[in-house]
């Protein structure tokens, strides 16, 4: 080829090259990690921590003044049974909070996935809450809540489906 | 015809093949109009691909490399199952003890503590054995829950719950929960050794 003689073009025609192949190594390792289960078994998780610490925060957190709009909040991050019970007992909740005159905070500590099906949207957390409570007029007392927690996904979004005391 | 078969259909006379049918200026005419087109369009592929290169590596790596794709927990389900069993039982180990085998517990903290774990637990230990053996203490540690927090480069973070009896001689045994922070780090060959715990 006399063409590739010319050592312009020789040199163009070896970077092209070299050029081709790189796009092509980088465009499949772009696919590869847009497809890779492990990265999104990994977002997966994070979105449950997220959502657990959202989820528990705001299911320990009242204002017997705005309780109504707080017990709406429990609605927003719950799903399944918790949000079930707590759909039941809405009116309950919010007189509850009224009579004692609770006003209870909490801040999420620590918190580890335990279990994760990513695939059917299901999950279990370990959290500890600093949770700081005043009821009846009383001086605010605060504790540390280690907590089991289930979560499920619903349309995207992580929720919690049940909570309990873990000791 | 054949002349003009030739100055149309470029490869031809640009390969050469039949150079000797061309005259010298028209074959010259040729070559340089060749040239041009063929640089040019490698130029365009070069500029191309290199731009596609960068864009897809730029890509590729943003999905990789971020803190969420580095931490293996719950993603590699081998080691975060590994380090759920090791931390479990080194802490089921060191945490228990029976005042008339002190130096059981004293040698699983030999094995499973490294570091300041190691140190904090031996400053303790020297008073929580007299302790014991004064009032005939055994002592049953058991994980509630656990929970890996990270995983990443044979470091682990992780959150247990863990439970523990306490049984004195002509008492009745009482039990607390301590929520624990710890840290494992991966030695050469394998295994998971506690390098820090912090109760919470």
């Amino acid at each position: 080829m006399r063409l590739f003689r010319d050592p312009l073009m020789a040199t163009l025609a070896v970077l092209t090259v070299v050029a081709v192949a790189a796009a092509a190594w980088f465009g499949v390792a772009w696919a590869s990690a847009a497809r890779d289960d492990g990265l999104a078994q990994a977002e997966q998780r994070d979105a449950v921590l997220r959502a657990a610490e959202r989820g528990l925060v705001t299911l320990h957190t009242i204002d017997h003044r705005e309780a109504e709009r707080d017990v709406a909040a429990w609605l927003d991050v719950t799903a399944g049974g918790l949000h079930r019970d707590l759909e039941g007992d809405r009116a309950g909740q919010v007189e509850q909070a009224r009579q004692t005159k609770t006003v209870s905070s909490a801040e999420l500590l620590r918190a580890a996935v335990t279990e994760l099906n990513a695939h059917a949207g299901t999950a279990r957390v370990i959290a500890v809450l600093e949770v700081t409570l005043e009821a009846r007029g009383e001086k605010a007392s605060t504790g540390r809540k280690r907590l089991n927690a289930d979560l499920v996904r619903r349309d995207g979004q992580w929720q919690v489906s049940a909570v309990e005391a873990a000791a | 015809m054949k002349k003009e078969h030739n100055t149309t259909s470029g490869e031809h006379a640009a390969v050469g093949e039949e150079h000797d049918a061309v005259s010298p200026v028209q074959d010259a005419v040729f070559r340089t109009r060749t040239r041009r087109i063929v640089v040019a369009a490698l130029a365009i592929v070069l500029v191309l691909a290199s731009a596609s290169a960068v864009y897809f590596g730029v890509q590729a790596q943003q999905l990789r490399d971020t803190e969420s794709a580095r931490n293996a927990a719950l993603v590699d389900t081998d080691a975060t199952d590994a380090v759920i069993e090791q931390v479990s039982a080194s802490l089921k180990a060191v945490f228990s003890y029976d005042y008339t085998r002190l130096e059981r517990t004293e040698h699983a903290v030999d094995v499973a503590l490294i570091g300041e774990a190691a140190a904090e637990y031996r400053r303790e230990f020297e008073t929580a054995a007299q302790q014991a053996k004064r009032r005939g203490l055994v002592k049953a540690a058991t994980v509630r829950a656990i929970g890996v927090r990270e995983l990443a480069d044979g470091r682990a973070t992780v959150l247990v719950f863990l439970d523990q009896q306490v049984n004195r001689q002509g008492a009745a045994p009482t039990s607390s929960t301590a929520t624990l922070d710890v840290t494992a780090l991966r030695d050469n060959d394998g295994t998971w050794r506690i390098s820090n715990i912090d109760g919470l």
